[in-house]
């Protein structure tokens, strides 16, 4: 008699997840995005002598924008798919089917959160496979050749380690936020609603402590509570932890200034947050779907 | 001494939702190889006993064994050999039937092409294996989902309202599928509403009502109890009056014109003894057929 097995159950979300035609088709929308970052990048007029004179910077303003794009396209598709592995399983019933042939719950929650880490990673590669190629393209249109990219600075790749270990961290924070709605709502719509309404409500109540500073004349407490919000400390968490960065943060950072330790620190208090809750609504007693 | 050991056990089970007692310490066993029913009215508890026997939800006191094992210590271990249908079946709707039915073998651990291959066929999905779930009927969909249930060759099957959805012919096939797979050995735990069925396909019935078992009886025992007889005669209620009296004859009643009641001793002949000393002449006096739905409205009040 065969027995549940981890592989087995990694398997099976994988199999669901390879037909879910949403997730296809945002990943056809993500090409659709990249061609029109392309038309975009064309018209920012002293890009093509930043390539030209400073190769590494051009690089530099290159990963910071399409690291952008990144951030925000697979945040939005790894909630959506992560909501629908998670919650759809409530909302069916068929989390019942599985725990009722043996399969653990908690085995059951941690292969559906590594398959998203293995769709998370796979995106990130295909997406660096297909950014690399694209700047690559526009590097020799505007120097004729791709020679000046041997000249790039040696502190180059000790930054893109760090573009690469945010991308990390942003894959696993949204995972673990869409594994958290879907606990706690048990339901489609509510993990669908609730975690991709998590990071604008969270951004735009930077600019709410903004106006409430401005109301008040005090910067105590509002500045203050922007320091702790997830959006806005993975939003600035690049620049603080990347020796002289010198893009902006692209969506708001917190009110006060904070380092590197901070955001990590934030970022991680959040993430156990969403583990935890994942994880206490996962082995719930009780499964009445 | 395992294979001795029942298939299924209820001991002291019972499950309070606040103060309501859903299931109420409830003891029960099942044999292997029985074909065994599990009955009640809606909200009688069957449902929440089913899902205590799967470790879905936990018992408020008692336990269950499952093949000789404590369930909630040894899900793991005990529950791959159970084939479950509880309540409507639980299907991706995107998937096909076939990836249905693999990603449920995946979670068991991987199950052969071959097997799943057997299982459409036992299920007379073959030819609609590669269509999206949500295209099919709800017969269709109730059948893929006890395709679910077989794909590892479960030593028990536990369904909950099987024939659900089922046209004629579907409940005719998914009787002669349970009988077969119980010739085979295996046990089936059946929990339903369709009283005919479950009279012609269980050895044995349990019927509970507010979480209480009512009566545990092999079905020819509960069939072949002393029934009641139907008199035709021209006052009815007068012989109604005159039967109450009787120690007998306490439930006897009118229905649709007819008199309905028990017999001195169960016996035709002395019944109509005592119409005729009474004064009752009968038009006619035929023993009406009880059923399992007679037996079970009568049990559980509803009747």
């Amino acid at each position: 008699m065969r027995r549940p097995s981890f592989v087995g159950a990694v398997r099976a979300e994988a199999i669901k997840v390879s037909h879910q035609l949403s997730f296809w088709l945002m990943i056809a929308g993500g090409f659709v995005l990249l061609g029109i970052s392309v038309v975009g990048i064309n018209t920012v007029g002293n890009l093509p002598d930043t390539a030209r004179t400073d190769p590494s910077g051009f690089v530099r303003q290159m990963l910071d924008v399409y690291g952008t794009i990144f951030q925000i396209g697979s945040g939005i598709v790894l909630l959506i798919v992560g909501s629908r592995l998670i919650a759809m399983e409530y909302s069916s019933g068929t989390v019942r089917v599985a725990y009722a042939r043996g399969v653990g719950r908690l085995q059951l929650l941690l292969a559906k959160l590594v398959l998203l880490v293995i769709v998370g990673i796979g995106l990130l590669v295909g997406y660096l496979l297909v950014v690399g190629a694209i700047v690559a393209a526009l590097y020799a249109t505007w120097t004729g050749g791709l020679t000046g990219l041997g000249t790039l600075d040696a502190g180059l790749k000790q930054d893109f380690g760090y573009w690469l270990l945010v991308q990390g961290i942003s894959i696993g924070v949204v995972i673990l936020l869409a594994a958290a709605a879907a606990g706690l709502g048990r339901s489609l719509a509510f993990a669908m609603a609730a975690s991709l309404a998590f990071f604008p409500v969270d951004n735009f109540l930077v600019g709410i402590m903004a106006l409430a500073a401005r109301a008040t004349r005090h910067d105590s407490p509002w500045h203050n509570i922007t320091e702790y919000l997830l959006g806005p400390n993975l939003n600035i968490v690049l620049n603080v932890i990347e020796p002289d960065h010198l893009g902006r943060a692209a969506f708001a950072p917190p009110l006060n200034p904070v380092d590197g330790r901070h955001a990590l620190i934030v970022i991680g208090v959040w993430a156990v947050l969403f583990a935890v809750i994942a994880i206490g609504r996962a082995v719930r007693p009780d499964v009445l779907e | 001494m395992i294979g001795a050991q029942p298939a299924f056990r209820a001991i002291g089970l019972s499950k309070a939702y606040g103060k309501r007692l859903a299931v109420d310490r409830l003891d029960l066993q099942v044999d292997r190889g029985e074909l065994f029913g599990f009955l009640g009215p809606n909200g009688a508890g069957k449902t929440t006993t089913i899902r205590m026997a799967l470790g879905l939800i936990a018992p408020t006191n008692g336990t269950v064994e499952i093949l000789g094992a404590e369930v909630r210590h040894n899900r793991s271990k005990v529950l791959p050999r159970v084939g479950a249908l509880v309540e409507s079946p639980a299907l991706y709707g995107y998937l096909s039937g076939r990836n249905n039915l693999r990603v449920f073998g995946d979670l068991l651990g991987g199950v052969p092409e071959k097997r799943i291959d057997e299982v459409l066929e036992i299920i007379s999905l073959t030819g609609r294996d590669k269509d999206k779930v949500k295209t099919y009927s709800m017969g269709m969909k109730q059948r893929l989902g006890l395709g679910v249930a077989l794909l590892n060759n479960p030593d028990l099957l536990i369904l909950d309202e099987p024939a659900n959805g089922l046209d004629p012919a579907g409940i005719v096939e998914m009787r002669d599928l349970l009988r077969s797979l119980a010739a085979e050995g295996k046990t089936v735990f059946i929990s339903s509403h369709v009283l005919s069925e479950v009279q012609q396909i269980c050895t044995r019935v349990a019927i509970i009502n507010h979480g209480k078992l009512i009566r545990l009886a092999p079905v020819h025992e509960l069939l072949d109890a002393p029934g009641e007889f139907e008199i035709k005669v021209d006052s009815p209620d007068a012989l109604v009056v005159a039967l109450r009296l009787q120690p007998w004859g306490q439930e006897a009643r009118v229905e649709h014109g007819l008199v309905i009641t028990r017999a001195p001793q169960g016996r035709g002949r002395d019944l109509i003894a005592f119409l005729v000393q009474n004064g009752h002449q009968p038009d006619s006096v035929g023993e009406r057929q009880r059923d399992l739905e007679d037996i079970f409205l009568s049990l559980t009040g509803d009747s």
